[in-house]
């Protein structure tokens, strides 16, 4: 799943481990999903969403919502 | 957060005497069943207690992933799959040949040794949580 976590991130200045006490996971996590190694659960999206300030979507864009819809 | 896996000190130190007390374990069952040192009640007992250690040293592990974030959790859970496929299939192999090719008789217990080596050669491997 494509984010704009290291964007978001970078843009505020914080290193990965900044972000992962935020959030309250490992730096390996955060690594992870910034290089798509990792699909985040609805809980952990949210939770990064909030140290943002920002909806969901805004940071993991809804995969399912590129295409037509059937 | 707590160090990820398996950076935990009170896992390293407990995994470690663990580790030490399964050696000890094997050393007193070969010293202790020669010649009939030991009566086979002590023999049993004490290869009761060393299985037993084996069954902790997972409740370890267990633990010891159950605190982790989601990332790490799922990265492990891939890697011991991998690992034990790995175990299963070599030892399944062994079998086989054992009792089929004439390869000489190896000790279950080394199914351990073997599992933990696998993990250890797998990981590298397993990068991501995605299938």
């Amino acid at each position: 799943m494509k984010s704009r976590l290291r964007v978001l991130r970078a843009g505020l200045g914080w290193t990965q481990e900044r972000l992962a006490e935020t959030v309250g996971v490992s730096r390996q996590a955060i690594n992870a999903l910034e290089t798509e190694r990792h699909d985040p659960s609805l809980d952990l999206a949210y939770r990064v969403a909030a140290a943002f300030g920002l909806p969901v979507e805004q940071i993991f864009p809804n995969p399912h919502e590129e295409g037509p819809t059937p | 957060m707590e160090a990820g896996w398996p950076r935990y000190r009170p896992y390293i130190v407990q995994s470690l005497l663990l580790w030490a007390f399964f050696l000890a374990s094997l050393v007193a069952l070969t010293w202790g069943s020669g010649e009939g040192r030991w009566p086979a009640a002590a023999l049993w007992a004490l290869a009761l207690v060393q299985a037993g250690s084996v069954g902790l040293q997972f409740a370890l592990a267990y633990r010891l992933i159950a605190r982790q974030d989601e990332f790490v959790r799922a990265l492990t859970a891939k890697r011991m799959i991998a690992a034990a496929g790995l175990t299963i299939a070599l030892a399944v192999l062994a079998g086989l040949a054992e009792q089929f090719l004439g390869l000489s008789h190896l000790p279950m217990w080394l199914v351990y040794p073997l599992f933990w080596g696998a993990f250890g050669m797998v990981t590298p491997f397993i990068g991501t949580s995605k299938p």
